[in-house]
C-alpha cells in the first residue's frame, strides 16, 4: 500500500505580495513542510533515517516534472525550481548527506530554504 | 549477520553507533546511525568484497568492544556506499552507458572544457555515440560551447509511454517512485515485496528524468546549468546541495544507449570533483589536462594526486595550450617551453597523450559553438584532437593500439 503524501501547510505572504501562480503556491507549500521536517530533524524530534521518506511524501519531484516548462517562465520561477529541486535532491539523497556529512549539514539546507521561500514572499 | 558482530544494539546496527558518553559530534554520531542500513545490504557486500577481508581480519582482533563497534559501523557504512555506489540509482541510470571518462584538471582556465566538447566531437566523428555531462556547477560553459540552445528538459515519468521507454528509462517498475512509497515508511527505500529473494534495495525515487539537448554537432549534453531558463543566472548552490544536485542529475538524466559519457568536471579537487569520482560506477578513467605554467603544473599534480588518493584510474595526461600556431606566418611558438607537458607526465607515471596547439581560431570557434575540430577539421588542433580519441579508444579497448597515422 502506497504512503499518502503528507498535508501541506497554507502559506502566508508577506504584506504587499500578490497571490502566487498556483504551481508557486504548490512548491512554496512543499518548502515550507519540508522546512518544517528538517527543523524537526536538526531538533531532533524526528529521527534523521525518517527525514528522506517524510520528505518523499511531499511530492517535490512531481510537483517539479509537472509544472518545469511553465516555472521556466515566471518571473519567480528559478528561485521556484531552486526550491523544488532542494526538496526534491534532499529527499532523493538525504541518507547519503546524513553519512557524509552528517545532521548539522541540514542547517544549510534549512537556511538556503528559508531564504528562498522568503525572497518568493512568503512569510516565515 | 557477519559472525563478528561486536556490539549489542541489534543487528542491523541502526544505533550501534551512538555512545553518548563520547559524543562530541552529533552529526558525525549521526551519519553513523545512517551507515549500517539497510542491513541486508551489509550481510550482502561484505563477504564478497575482497577488500574487507583484511579489514575483518583487523576488525577481530581489535582491541576495545567499543574499538570494534567503531570498525564495524566503518565497515557497514563503506559496504553500504559500494553497494549502492554498483547497485543504486546512479548505477542504474548509466547501465547502458559504455564508457565514462570524466576530464579533470587542477586549474581553472586550462582548458578543460575545450578538451571535453573537441573530444566528445572527434569520437562523434569516429562514429561514436557521445553524451556530455556538464558538473562544472559554477562556470557551465559545454552548451555554450557545442552551440546548445534551450533549456534542458525534464519529462516526468508518467510521460514515457512503452514499456520500452520506462526500461530505458530506468524507471522503477510498479507505479510509485519514491522509495518511501513503495515501502510503508522504511527509512532506506529497500522494498519488502521481494523479502527473501532478493537482496537489492529499492532505491529509486525519480518521478521526472531530465533530458539531454541534442547539439546540431551530434552531441549531447546535460548541464546542471541549463535548468534555468536564463544562462545569465548564476548557480547559488552551496555544500551538500551542491552535490545533492550533481548526484541527482547522474541519476535522474535519460542518459540512454550511449558509447561515451564524458564528464566535465569543475577545477580543482574539491567535494563536487570528489564526488563525480565516487559516485560513478565502473569509470573507465580521468583524463588530466593541464598548460605547460609551472603554477599550472603544480595544481595538476595535486589532482593527479586526488584521483590516486580516490582510486580514479588516470589514463593519460593533455597539454594544451603548449603551441601557439601563429595566424600570419603559420609557424608555432613555445611560450613556456618546450616538453613540460610531457616531464609532468613522466614524473607523476601518467602516460602523455600530446599536446594541444593553441590559436586565435580555437577561441573564436567554441565562441561561436563550434568545436574547434568541427570548424577546421584538417587543421593542428583537429589532428592533436585525432591523436587524443585514438589513445583513448586503446586505453580503453576499443582499439588495438595507436596507428602510426595517428600519432
Amino acid at each position: 500500500m502506497a504512503m499518502q503524501p503528507l498535508d501541506l501547510p497554507e502559506v502566508e505572504l508577506r504584506s504587499g505580495w500578490d497571490p502566487l501562480d498556483s504551481d508557486v503556491e504548490r512548491a512554496c507549500r512543499i518548502g515550507l513542510a519540508a522546512l518544517n521536517l528538517i527543523h524537526q530533524t536538526l531538533r531532533q524530534l524526528i529521527e534523521p533515517q525518517e527525514l528522506g521518506p517524510a520528505l518523499c511524501r511531499l511530492d517535490a519531484g512531481e510537483a517539479l516534472g509537472d509544472s518545469w516548462d511553465r516555472l521556466g517562465e515566471l518571473p519567480d520561477g528559478m528561485a521556484t525550481i531552486s526550491l523544488l529541486q532542494l526538496v526534491d535532491s534532499l529527499a532523493f539523497d538525504a541518507d547519503y548527506q546524513l553519512a557524509r556529512y552528517g545532521l548539522t549539514s541540514l542547517s544549510e539546507d534549512h537556511k538556503e530554504l528559508l531564504q528562498t521561500l522568503r525572497h518568493i514572499g512568503v512569510r516565515v | 549477520m557477519h559472525p563478528d558482530h561486536p556490539d549489542d544494539h541489534g543487528p542491523n546496527g541502526k544505533h550501534a553507533g551512538h555512545d553518548h558518553e563520547n559524543d562530541h559530534d552529533h552529526g558525525h554520531d549521526h551519519g553513523h546511525q545512517h551507515s549500517g542500513t539497510p542491513p541486508h545490504v551489509v550481510d550482502h557486500a561484505l563477504p564478497h568484497d575482497p577488500d574487507n577481508h583484511s579489514e575483518l581480519e583487523v576488525l577481530a582482533s581489535a582491541g576495545s568492544a567499543r574499538e570494534r563497534r567503531q570498525m564495524f559501523e566503518e565497515l557497514q557504512r563503506k559496504a553500504r556506499e559500494d553497494y549502492i555506489r554498483q547497485s543504486g540509482p546512479i548505477a542504474r541510470a548509466l547501465r547502458d552507458v559504455k564508457h565514462k571518462v570524466a576530464i579533470l584538471s587542477g586549474k581553472g582556465g586550462v582548458g578543460k572544457t575545450t578538451l571535453t566538447v573537441n573530444l566528445g566531437a572527434t569520437l562523434h566523428a569516429m562514429g561514436y555515440s557521445v553524451v556530455i555531462f556538464d558538473a562544472d556547477v559554477h562556470g557551465p560553459s559545454v552548451p555554450k560551447m557545442l552551440g546548445a540552445r534551450g533549456r534542458t528538459g525534464v519529462k516526468p515519468l508518467h510521460d514515457y509511454d512503452s514499456e520500452e521507454e520506462r526500461a530505458q528509462s530506468h524507471a522503477p517498475s510498479g507505479g510509485g517512485s519514491c522509495p518511501a512509497s513503495q515501502s510503508q515508511g522504511h527509512s532506506h527505500g529497500h522494498s519488502h515485496q521481494d523479502e527473501g529473494e532478493s537482496p537489492e534495495p529499492n532505491l529509486d525515487h525519480h518521478s521526472f528524468l531530465f533530458e539531454p539537448v541534442m547539439t546540431e554537432h551530434g552531441v549531447s549534453v546535460i548541464s546542471v546549468a541549463s535548468i534555468w531558463p536564463n544562462e545569465e543566472t548564476p548557480v547559488l548552490w552551496k555544500g551538500p546541495h551542491k552535490m545533492r544536485a550533481i548526484r541527482q542529475f547522474l541519476s535522474a538524466a535519460h542518459w540512454g544507449e550511449v558509447d561515451f559519457l564524458l564528464v566535465d568536471l569543475p577545477p580543482g579537487t574539491g567535494d563536487e570533483v570528489q564526488t563525480i569520482m565516487t559516485a560513478i560506477p565502473g569509470l573507465d578513467g580521468m583524463l588530466v589536462i593541464t598548460t605547460p605554467q609551472g603554477v599550472s603544473r603544480m595544481v595538476c599534480s595535486k589532482a593527479v594526486s586526488c584521483a590516486r588518493e580516490l582510486e580514479a584510474p588516470i589514463l593519460g595526461l593533455v597539454e594544451n595550450m603548449g603551441l601557439l600556431c601563429c595566424p600570419h606566418c603559420g609557424g608555432g611558438i613555445r611560450p613556456f617551453g618546450q616538453g613540460k607537458g610531457e616531464r609532468l607526465a613522466r614524473m607523476m607515471d601518467v602516460p602523455f597523450w600530446g599536446s594541444i596547439p593553441f590559436g586565435s581560431d580555437v577561441g573564436a570557434a567554441c565562441d561561436q559553438g563550434i568545436p574547434a575540430v568541427i570548424d577546421d577539421p584538417d587543421g593542428p588542433v583537429a589532428d592533436a584532437f585525432r591523436d587524443i580519441a585514438h589513445r583513448l579508444l586503446v586505453a580503453i579497448g576499443e582499439e588495438q593500439s595507436v596507428t602510426s597515422e595517428s600519432r
